[in-house]
């Protein structure tokens, strides 16, 4: 009986192919499945605060009303949201929320005083942002730079 | 399979990993599902509760101070216009539990809370200065303006508040203005005339009440 000495040899074999097996399947679950959605549920998130943190940011940022209004704020925006640089616009009194991915997009219209004319600009997510507000008494722009 | 009871150990260890495993996805489940704020519930509200009590508001007389007159006629399309965040959402606004515009029923969403005072202005009060014997009128405290108006032909030239010249024509003034006055202090309104002076001048003014209130703002997107 030779093959007796094989035993532990096939047992071993056995137990690191189950391992191996097991573990290839646990990340496959976990990357396949469950860490997208957490990664798209949480950057959806984000890139909703992102918005409104922002906007907040511009609007408060608006002084009361003054005969000369020079003011120059910087907002903190994240880098990335899920791994890619976005961009926020000002158009038409909203702001827009530019990224790679659609879903993570968004729009969000900004409550502003009558006096303020414009809302222009553009920030990138890897640049500082700074948002100058400039104007008098019943006229005041707003510059996203 | 003599000598193989390590192969039992391993399923075992493999059951409880994936027990572990399955336990772990679901608390970042639940705490991912806990992370849901809204935040544009609360931007929305947030912004409408801000614009409503900004000084340079249609609502407001001063910043905080909200005029009874422009908030009984406040409506949601009005609230709209004033702030777009609000477009399309249900709101619901309310001072010390009075609704003051319910568009929609908003089912959760986000509150917002601010402490403000209501102005109400009373009736007209009116009181006339007799030129002639330059008498003076007393504009209590709180008043910031008030309607000056000159009889013509009354020979008036100079219409004081606490000493300070608001109206003045050197030939003799003929007018219905409104004058701002400090509402800090009580001002004494008193005529400055050219020669013989006659007739009356009628001061109108109109007393404010303030009421604190909590003004609540409700919006649901």
């Amino acid at each position: 009986m030779t093959d007796r000495a094989l035993t532990p040899v096939v047992g071993k074999g056995l137990e690191v192919l189950l391992v191996l097996l097991y573990v290839a399947s646990l990340v496959t679950v976990l990357h396949g499945g469950v860490l997208p959605e957490y990664r798209t549920a949480a950057a959806a998130e984000v890139s909703d605060r992102t918005l409104v943190t922002a906007a907040d940011r511009i609007e408060s940022s608006i002084p009361p009303s003054s005969t000369a209004v020079d003011v120059t704020r910087t907002v903190a925006l994240p880098d990335t949201i899920d791994r890619a640089t976005y961009r926020v616009r000002a158009v038409n009194g909203m702001l827009v929320l530019d990224h790679p991915d659609d879903t993570l997009s968004g729009r969000l219209s900004l409550a502003l005083p009558d006096r303020v004319v414009a809302v222009e600009g553009t920030w990138e997510s890897d640049d500082p942002a700074v948002v100058r507000v400039r104007g008098d008494a019943n006229r005041v722009r707003v510059i996203l730079a | 399979m003599r000598g193989q009871t390590n192969l039992a150990a391993l399923v075992i260890a493999f059951v409880l990993l994936t027990g572990a495993t399955v336990v772990g996805v679901t608390f970042a489940d639940a705490a991912l599902a806990d992370a849901d704020r809204n935040p544009r519930d609360r931007h929305a509200a947030t912004a409408v509760a801000d614009r409503l009590v900004a000084a340079d508001a249609p609502t407001t007389v001063r910043a905080n101070a909200l005029a009874a007159a422009a908030v009984d006629d406040l409506n949601a399309s009005q609230v709209e216009t004033l702030v777009p965040p609000a477009k399309g959402a249900a709101v619901r606004i309310t001072l010390d539990g009075e609704p003051v515009v319910d568009r929609g029923s908003p089912a959760g969403g986000a509150t917002v809370r601010r402490s403000v005072v209501v102005v109400t202005r009373s009736e007209p009060v009116r009181r006339s200065i007799n030129a002639s014997r330059n008498t003076t009128v007393r504009v209590p405290r709180g008043v910031d303006r008030a309607a000056v108006d000159v009889e013509p032909a009354s020979n008036v030239t100079t219409v004081r508040a606490n000493g300070r010249v608001v109206l003045y024509d050197g030939s003799a003034l003929e007018t219905n203005e409104t004058v701002h006055l400090s509402p800090y202090e009580p001002s004494t309104i008193r005529t400055g005339t050219v020669g013989n002076a006659t007739g009356r001048v009628v001061v109108t003014y109109r007393r404010p009440h303030t009421e604190p209130r909590i003004l609540t703002v409700i919006v649901d997107a």
